[in-house]
C-alpha cells in the first residue's frame, strides 16, 4: 500500500480536553483542505496516567499509538511517523487549534516551491499577540528565538518568508527530508529538537518558510512538567550550534 | 547544490561578500550552504546562509554539485573533488591558475577582475557584482561633518599623516569590529577615508558611501567603477588627497561636501541587496541556469 498524502503526528500527555479541541480543529482543516481521507492522524500517548481513552481518540477521528513508559518529545514523534510514513508530516502540539485554511495553505506552499522542505505556521496566543511568526538566532547566548513574539498580530507582516527555523508546534516536513535526516535528534530531553531539525536541513540544501496567511491559537508551553525539561535541551543545543548558525536576529 | 568553500569565518570582506552571495542564490531557489573548517558559522555580520564543515562539504560533494571557490589556495583540493567548478572572482592578485583554468567557470565581483580574465586570459565571464548590507544605508540619523572614519588595517601611515594635517577632524579607527557597529560609527561619520593603495577588493568605501559618508579614497584596483572622483567622492594619490580632502573641509565648502554625500548614496543605492538579487534572478534565467540543477 502506498503511504498517505500526510501524517498528523501529535504527542500528548494527558490534556485530553484540549486534545480534543486540538483533533476538531485539525479535522475540519483537513476537510476545508481536501485531504482528510488522504491523511492519518496519529495521537501519541506519552505514558499519560490515565491513558488516553482509546474509544475517544477513535471518536475524534485519530489513530492512538500508547506509549506505557514515558519518551522524549523526539522520540514519540519518530515512533509514529515509522508507523504511518506518508510523503508529509505535520508535527503539531496539543495545544495548538489550527485554523481551517492553515493546513490548506502550507500543503500549497510546499507544492509550490519544490525546494522547500520545512513549512511552519503563524500562530498567535489568545489574546491575539504573535506566537510564531518564524524563527530568528541572535548572536552570543541569546541563540533562537521567536521574531516579533508578542507583538500585536494584526500589525505584523503577512508576507510569507524564509527563515534559518520554525517551531515545530506546527511544522510540515516532506516525508523524504524526514528519511533523510533520520527523523528527530532524540537526545533532546524536550524542545529545541525541532530546531534542530531545520538547522540540519538547510545544511541539506533545502529551504524552510513560514505560511503567514492564517494564525492558529497556540497556547504554548500546557505540557506538565515541560519547563524543566527545557533548560537541559537548551544546553544540548547551544553546545552544538552555538557559533555554527550565522545570525539573523 | 552549491557548496561554497572559504578559509574562515573571521573578519574579512571577502567572507561577507561570500555570504551574501550565497544568501541571495538561495533566497532565488539556488540550493547551496558555505563550507568552513570546523563549521563555523560567522557572527559578525547578519545574514541567514547556512554553514557546513570543510572536511564533511568535501566528503560528501558530487560531481552533479558545483564547488565554488573564492581563494586561490582551494583550486586543487576542489578539483580533486570531480565536482562542477567555480570561482566567485573577488580579487586579482594570485588568480592566474584559476583564471587559466579552462574548467574553472568565472563569476566576478568587480569590472577590474573581470576586463583581466576576459583580456589577459581570453576567458568567458560572468558579471554577477557585489552588494553592501542593506543596515549600511544611512537612515536620517545624526552626522557629525567633523568625524572622520578609517580602517588602520591597511595604509595606517597615510592616515596619520591626514589625521596630522587635519587635526580639524575627529579620528575613528575601524578594526576588528561587527557589521552593526562598523554600521553605526560610518552612519555617524561626515567622512570616509580609505587608505588601502591598490586595493583589490573595494568594499568598505561603497558601505561608507551608503552610510552617507564623504569618501576619500587612494586609488584602487577594485571598485574604481563606482569611484568617480569630484562627483561622488575624491580619488588621489595620498598627498594629494590628504591636500584636497582639507580644502573640501573648510567651511565654505559645506555644500559641496553635502551634494558628494548625497551623490555618493544614490551610487550605493546601485549595490544595494535588492539589486543583486535583481541582477542574480536574471543571470539565473541565463548563463547561471545550471546553479539551480
Amino acid at each position: 500500500m502506498s503511504p498517505k498524502l500526510l501524517t498528523v503526528i501529535i504527542p500528548s500527555l494527558g490534556m485530553l480536553p484540549m486534545l480534543e479541541q486540538c483533533l476538531d480543529a485539525l479535522g475540519r482543516s483537513l476537510e476545508a483542505a481536501g485531504v482528510r481521507e488522504q491523511s492519518t492522524v496519529a495521537v501519541v500517548d506519552n505514558a499519560s496516567h490515565p491513558p488516553l481513552p482509546p474509544k475517544r481518540i477513535a471518536a475524534a477521528g485519530a489513530e492512538l499509538l500508547r506509549l506505557d513508559g514515558h519518551h522524549c518529545f523526539a522520540r514519540a514523534n519518530n515512533l509514529a511517523a515509522r508507523r504511518w510514513p506518508a510523503k508529509h508530516y505535520l508535527m503539531q502540539n496539543n495545544d495548538v487549534l489550527v485554523q481551517p485554511e492553515t493546513i490548506g495553505e502550507m500543503l500549497g506552499l510546499l507544492g509550490r516551491m519544490p525546494q522547500v522542505g520545512i513549512c511552519g505556521a503563524r500562530m498567535v496566543f489568545p489574546d491575539g499577540s504573535l506566537q510564531h511568526a518564524g524563527v530568528v538566532f541572535g548572536p552570543g547566548k541569546k541563540g533562537p528565538y521567536h521574531l516579533l513574539r508578542t507583538k500585536p498580530s494584526h500589525l505584523m507582516p503577512r508576507i510569507d518568508r524564509e527563515f534559518q527555523a520554525v517551531t515545530g508546534g506546527c511544522m510540515l516536513i516532506r516525508g523524504e527530508l524526514w528519511q533523510e535526516l533520520g527523523g528527530l535528534d532524540e537526545d533532546y530531553p524536550f524542545g529545541l529538537e525541532d530546531i534542530d531539525f531545520c538547522l540540519r536541513a538547510r545544511q541539506s540544501g533545502q529551504r524552510i518558510f513560514c505560511c503567514q496567511g492564517s494564525e492558529s491559537l497556540h497556547f504554548e508551553a500546557m505540557t506538565p512538567g515541560r519547563a524543566k525539561l527545557d533548560s537541559p535541551s537548551r544546553a544540548l543545543f547551544m553546545s552544538r550550534w552555538q557559533g555554527r548558525y550565522t545570525i539573523d536576529g | 547544490m552549491i557548496y561554497y568553500f572559504l578559509p574562515t569565518a573571521g573578519i574579512a570582506g571577502g567572507v561577507k561578500v561570500g555570504f551574501q552571495f550565497m544568501e541571495a542564490l538561495i533566497s532565488l531557489g539556488a540550493p547551496g550552504v558555505v563550507a568552513i573548517p570546523g563549521g563555523e558559522a560567522p557572527q559578525w555580520f547578519a545574514c541567514s546562509v547556512p554553514v557546513v564543515d570543510r572536511g564533511e562539504a568535501l566528503e560528501r560533494i558530487t560531481p552533479q554539485d558545483w564547488a565554488f571557490m573564492t581563494w586561490p589556495p582551494d583550486l586543487a583540493p576542489l578539483e580533486a573533488t570531480g565536482a562542477r567548478l567555480a570561482c566567485h572572482v573577488q580579487g586579482v592578485t594570485n588568480m592566474e591558475k584559476i583564471f587559466a583554468h579552462p574548467e574553472v567557470h568565472l563569476l566576478t565581483c568587480w569590472e577590474s577582475a573581470d576586463r583581466l580574465a576576459r583580456q589577459e586570459y581570453g576567458r568567458q565571464t560572468v558579471m554577477v557584482g557585489i552588494c553592501v548590507s542593506a543596515a549600511f544605508f544611512a537612515q536620517g540619523e545624526v552626522k557629525l561633518d567633523n568625524e572622520a572614519a578609517y580602517m588602520p588595517r591597511r595604509g595606517l601611515g597615510i592616515a596619520t599623516k591626514a589625521a596630522h594635517a587635519l587635526d580639524m577632524l575627529n579620528w575613528w579607527p575601524m578594526d576588528g569590529l561587527d557589521e552593526p557597529k562598523v554600521c553605526r560609527r560610518l552612519q555617524r561619520a561626515g567622512v570616509y577615508l580609505a587608505t588601502s593603495v591598490g586595493e583589490d577588493f573595494g568594499l568598505p568605501s561603497l558601505e561608507a558611501m551608503a552610510a552617507g559618508c564623504l569618501v576619500a579614497s587612494v586609488p584602487v584596483k577594485g571598485g574604481m567603477e563606482y569611484l568617480r572622483d569630484g562627483y561622488n567622492c575624491l580619488v588621489d594619490e595620498p598627498e594629494r588627497l590628504i591636500q584636497r580632502l582639507g580644502e573640501m573641509m573648510h567651511p565654505s565648502q559645506a555644500g559641496r561636501r553635502e551634494l558628494m554625500r548625497l551623490r555618493a548614496r544614490a551610487t550605493a543605492f546601485d549595490y544595494h541587496p535588492y539589486a543583486l538579487k535583481r541582477r542574480l534572478a536574471h543571470l539565473l534565467e541565463g548563463p547561471l541556469k545550471g546553479l539551480k540543477d
